[in-house]
């Protein structure tokens, strides 16, 4: 129970202190940019997926930098527990912040990064409770890293990948219409693909 | 410097869908190699 707790508080001060700041700033400059500088299509959705690998890339040494700096006795757990329960939703806020940067904001940009941030913390939770939870203590290795950084690839192209799933068109290419039906009744209306799929559209709106 | 970008480009296409694939893979073998080394204690 006292995990439990314990990782939930982690993971909302690690949104509040790491995460928020950068999304409140995306979506500042969102609002200020007149276009973006890509559009949606294989390039932008590779610089999506090579953002999460580097994101996973300086969390991991983020992560273990703060387990050495903070004491050698017990460095490991400590660089277990960063990586796995602080880094995941700034892991997320990286893919979502890489998409929206770069071709403009989402018809559903929260649902996409709270869909993406509970994907990779689900993950990195999973990978620790199989992977690191009852087992003997370890020094921090070269070994241990090279698993640390399997997970957090793991959860950052999960936490990417989800995202761009989630995230539908750029709001840009929508008609008004569209996205305030969207917004007021998103639950009448689950998605705008279902909307035109069940219509027999294939773009546009209705 | 065409080549240089090419390689860039594949770099960047195969970090998405190859790596996910290869971290998974190499989460499972390790999975795998801790549940092999707990059953021998």
């Amino acid at each position: 129970m006292i995990w439990i707790l314990g990782a939930g508080l982690t993971g909302m001060s690690s949104t509040a202190l790491l995460a928020l700041p950068a999304l409140l700033a995306v979506r500042r400059v969102l609002a200020m940019r007149g276009a973006a500088p890509l559009p949606r299509g294989g390039l932008e959705r590779d610089l999506v997926m090579g953002a999460g690998v580097i994101g996973a890339l300086g969390a991991l040494a983020w992560a273990d930098g703060c387990a050495l700096a903070l004491g050698s006795y017990g460095a490991a757990e400590m660089a277990i527990l960063l990586a796995t329960c602080v880094a995941p939703v700034p892991l997320a806020a990286v893919s979502w912040v890489a998409g929206e940067m770069l071709s403009g904001s989402s018809l559903r940009p929260f649902a996409s990064f709270i869909l993406a941030a509970a994907v990779a913390t689900a993950t990195s939770w999973l990978s620790y409770a199989a992977l690191w939870a009852g087992q003997p203590r370890r020094p921090l290795d070269l070994g241990l890293v090279g698993i640390q950084l399997m997970v957090m690839f793991s959860s950052s192209l999960l936490a990417a990948k989800t995202y761009l799933a989630v995230r539908g068109e750029p709001l840009a290419s929508l008609p008004a219409e569209a996205v305030a039906l969207e917004r007021a009744a998103p639950d009448y209306s689950s998605s705008m693909s279902e909307n035109r799929s069940l219509r027999g559209c294939s773009s546009g709106f209705f | 410097m065409d080549r240089a970008l090419r390689l860039a480009r594949a770099a960047l296409e195969s970090s998405g869908d190859f790596g996910l694939a290869l971290s998974l893979s190499m989460l499972a073998l390790h999975y795998l190699w801790v549940q092999a080394r707990t059953g021998q204690r």
